[in-house]
């Protein structure tokens, strides 16, 4: 099998397996529990926490625990729009002029996005709409990227939220979250992004970055799945009721071998950005002033002497290498395509391209058949392959929409493999011209 | 020896599961495939209620997948559906017909787009879990399609559409046996599904309020008037859509007679009610033929017929009309082919009855509709059916399809009522 669909989810890293496995096997106490056996598991999650705190630049107390980013998506706008980040609806409503009402007096009814982001954020948009929220869909340029200008212009006393999503998941365009988030500083508007895309490719030290809230999920990193975070620097309204599990905002007994292989996961990836930026794989604890990587020790992930650790600088060279050797193993086989989205502000790992006149559905299938796994578009809860809305929002036709693929790839994933790919993709497509 | 591929469609029902089941232990190389067909299961956009390709029977069919080990698939015929059965659908309702989306959905999605994906994707043979029966006739070199063994459940009448080339590859593994059996089957099998009922509606009116349906496509219907066979207006109706032919509750107009609905007409806009006995017809005009059994009808022959799903088939002639050539499943021709809602106008010309003279006890000009499009008539219907006794509720849009025995003849689109 050639896996090329990593922007769908990624192997399990071995760390984070191992972490996965201690806690499993030898942490079976609840977190809430008094007695030792709750402590003990109590001490798994603080490190955890810690660790990943460390890994971000971020404080301990900014991190809460989710299913996903899915669930922090949804949390955040529902948040929102309630009034849950002091500014909303009900905030308005109820406080009537306190410190975050604006001067005007007027509510806070807004939310602004982009029609490219993830199902999370637009089906979540798309009910709070029917409750009266008003959601302004920002239109990317044809390469799928958001001015930010746009954004300033949309801006207005009203906007409760701006969430734009930093990496794309279809197509890979890297939106300017630092300007975006600048602006809304600027506007004293609370700013989140979905980075689930962005995590282990774009290094960034969450205090030093002008955003208020984040989503990820770690099985987008080689963590496991089910288990994500809602990084805020100013905390949410509750979102889930129950016992007092993360601050009494998202009830629920912890989610302990997923966090804790989350955590081993994320400071893998954190060990290779600290390690390339500061051009020593020693001072891996350089990247924030928490210093609590060594934390992670438990999960064994520092250091073995004399490897020269990956970094993100290394990995994403890696994987531009792996997208152009791609696109010219296709050339080669004589394909006519065309590559989504942009030149510029591309991930390198992702890589939506146009087949003219091909069905996709049926590529996908042809692929899979010779053992290569790609994309088309999201998939669907029932499983099957939708076109899709990212392309039909960057002006595409459904056509073309859906004579598209994904691949997306891996540092990691050998030459041989993508000439392999590329000639199966030729294949199968000239099977269907016939 | 090379094990033969097929790929089953699975609805997440009973049958289409035996089915998968049967071919599986007969030793082929099994996979399944649901369609979805509408949006009703796309990304949390508009949940309309359940139908037979919700998320529910999708679940089910991969159930059932994993129970028998074999490869299961969703495959999104959204697009296709949409243009070839629902823009259908809403376009012989605008036309004054009563259209039959099943035929339509397994002549163009699952015996078209699916089946040409399914070839493909290298599989010998696509199966479906219809009760009917394919055979190859040596004497005649065709491929035949019979009814199912189990004559209260064939579903012969829904696939008179097959091509030659279709039915060369296509299985129907439910043909030999009675529904029970499947059912009995499924029950062993330990099945998520045995004891699912079978699916009544049109999937995607899964509620059967196909008024609303068609509002929520856009379709404005306009109230116009009740006329008798004399054209004497008798009052009000709701638009054309809300009324079948033969219908009697729901007309709202007191009589000392009971009414029924004889006839709809999209041209003046008007629904002619009359007695129960100007219901029957002494025959019937239809175009879009296939043939089956036969390269294509030359001279009249003498067959039973079927002009609705749920009937017993009745014995009756099929001549041939005008120009011989217009058979042929691809011959969508005149009216089949006009699309969008302007071709309303084109449907249900009654002037072709009277060209031809072997018609002539037909009382053409009372008929159905009467609309004055001529033009290409003969063409639109080439085909005429005369029954032995008359019979009740001719509906414009239904499929006629024709047997000999238990083969299948052939069949059509019934354009309008001899009477």
């Amino acid at each position: 099998m050639i896996y090329l669909d990593y922007a769908a989810t990624t192997p399990l890293l071995p760390e984070a397996l191992e972490a996965m496995q201690e806690v499993l096997a030898n942490t079976f106490g609840n977190p809430s529990s008094m007695h030792q056996a709750g402590r003990q598991a109590r001490n798994v999650l603080t490190e955890a926490r810690e660790s990943i705190a460390a890994s971000l630049g971020a404080s301990p107390r900014e991190i809460y625990f989710t299913s996903g980013a899915t669930e922090a998506n949804n949390w955040i706008l529902s948040t929102a729009a309630g009034g849950g980040l002091g500014v909303g609806l009900a905030g308005a409503a109820a406080a009537g002029g306190t410190e975050d009402v604006p001067a005007e007096g007027a509510t806070k009814t807004t939310i602004i996005t982009s029609a490219i982001e993830h199902p999370s954020i637009l089906v979540a948009a798309g009910a709070l709409a029917k409750e009266g929220v008003n959601i302004v869909y920002l239109k990317p340029n044809r390469e799928g990227v958001i001015d930010p200008a746009h954004v300033e212009a949309a801006l207005t006393p009203g906007t409760a939220l701006v969430s734009i999503q930093w990496v794309n998941n279809e197509i890979g365009t890297i939106q300017d979250i630092a300007a975006i988030g600048r602006i809304c500083r600027a506007a004293k508007v609370p700013f989140h992004t979905d980075a689930v895309q962005a995590i282990a490719h774009l290094p960034f030290v969450w205090r030093d970055l002008p955003v208020d809230y984040l989503s990820l999920s770690a099985h987008k990193f080689g963590g496991p799945k089910g288990t994500g975070i809602l990084l805020a620097k100013k905390a949410p309204d509750s979102f889930i009721h129950g016992g007092r599990q993360e601050r009494g905002r998202r009830a629920g007994t912890e989610n302990l071998a997923g966090i804790a292989g989350m955590a081993a996961a994320l400071a893998h990836h954190v060990r290779g950005f600290a390690a390339g930026s500061a051009g020593d794989a020693g001072e891996v604890g350089d990247v924030g002033e928490a210093g609590g990587v060594g934390g992670v020790g438990g999960v064994g992930v520092v250091g073995e002497a004399g490897e020269v650790p990956e970094t993100i600088e290394s990995r994403e060279t890696k994987l531009a290498q792996n997208s152009a050797a791609f696109l010219r193993f296709l050339s080669e086989q004589g394909l006519t395509f065309r590559v989504h989205g942009s030149d510029t502000h591309r991930l390198p790992g992702i890589l939506n391209i146009y087949f003219p006149g091909i069905d996709g559905q049926t590529l996908l299938l042809l692929l899979d058949q010779a053992g290569v796994c790609v994309s088309l578009g999201s998939a669907c809860e029932a499983g099957s392959a939708e076109p899709s809305h990212v392309l039909l929002a960057l002006g595409f036709s459904p056509e073309e929409a859906s004579s598209s693929i994904r691949f997306s790839f891996n540092a990691d994933t050998p030459l041989a493999d993508l000439a392999k790919a590329a000639h199966h993709t030729s294949a199968a497509i000239n099977k269907l011209r016939r | 020896m090379d094990k033969k591929r097929v790929m089953v469609a699975m609805s997440g029902g009973v049958d289409s599961s035996v089915a998968a089941a049967i071919l599986q232990e007969q030793g082929m190389e099994t996979s399944g495939a649901t369609l979805k067909l509408t949006n009703q299961v796309s990304c949390g956009m508009n949940g309309r209620s359940r139908t037979c390709c919700s998320l529910d029977d999708i679940e089910d069919a991969r159930s059932v997948a994993l129970n028998l080990g074999i490869e299961y698939f969703v495959l999104n015929h959204t697009q296709d559906f949409k243009e070839q059965v629902i823009d259908r659908f809403v376009t012989s309702y605008q036309r004054a017909e009563t259209p039959n989306p099943c035929i339509d959905c397994n002549r163009y999605i699952k015996f078209e787009s699916f089946f040409d994906q399914a070839d493909l994707l290298g599989f010998d043979y696509l199966a479906t879990g219809h009760y009917a029966r394919v055979k190859y006739d040596e004497a005649s070199g065709r491929y035949l399609l019979l009814k199912g063994k189990d004559h209260h459940k064939d579903q012969s009448y829904v696939l008179y559409s097959l091509t030659q080339k279709q039915l060369a590859k296509t299985l129907f593994p439910l043909g030999q046996f009675e529904k029970s059996e499947i059912r009995e089957m499924a029950e062993q099998h330990g099945f998520i599904n045995a004891a699912k009922p079978d699916s009544q509606d049109i999937c995607f009116v899964p509620d059967g309020d196909y008024r609303a349906f068609l509002e929520s496509e856009g379709v404005v219907t306009s109230p116009g008037n009740f006329v008798d066979l004399e054209g004497n207006i008798l009052g009000q109706h709701r638009g054309i859509e809300a009324y079948t032919i033969g219908q009697r509750k729901g007309l709202g107009i007191s009589s000392d007679r009971p009414l029924f609905v004889l006839a709809k007409s999209a041209t003046d806009n008007t629904v002619t009610l009359g007695r129960e006995e100007d219901l029957y017809s002494s025959g019937l005009l239809a175009r879009d033929l296939n043939w089956i059994s036969i390269p294509e009808l030359t001279s009249p022959m003498d067959v039973t017929v079927k002009i609705r799903y749920s009937q017993q088939d009745v014995p009756a002639t099929i001549i041939p009309l005008g120009s011989a050539g217009a058979g042929g499943a691809g011959g969508a021709g005149g009216a089949g082919g006009a699309g969008g809602a302007g071709g309303a106008s084109v449907s249900v010309s009654g002037s072709s009855v009277s060209g031809t003279s072997e018609s002539g006890t037909s009382e053409s000009g009372t008929s159905v509709s009467g609309s004055s499009v001529s033009g290409s008539s003969a063409k639109a219907a080439p085909l005429e059916v005369r029954f032995a006794t008359p019979q009740r509720a001719v509906t414009p849009g239904q499929a006629v399809v024709f047997y000999q025995g238990d083969v299948v003849v052939g069949g059509g689109t019934i354009v309008e009522a001899i009477r």
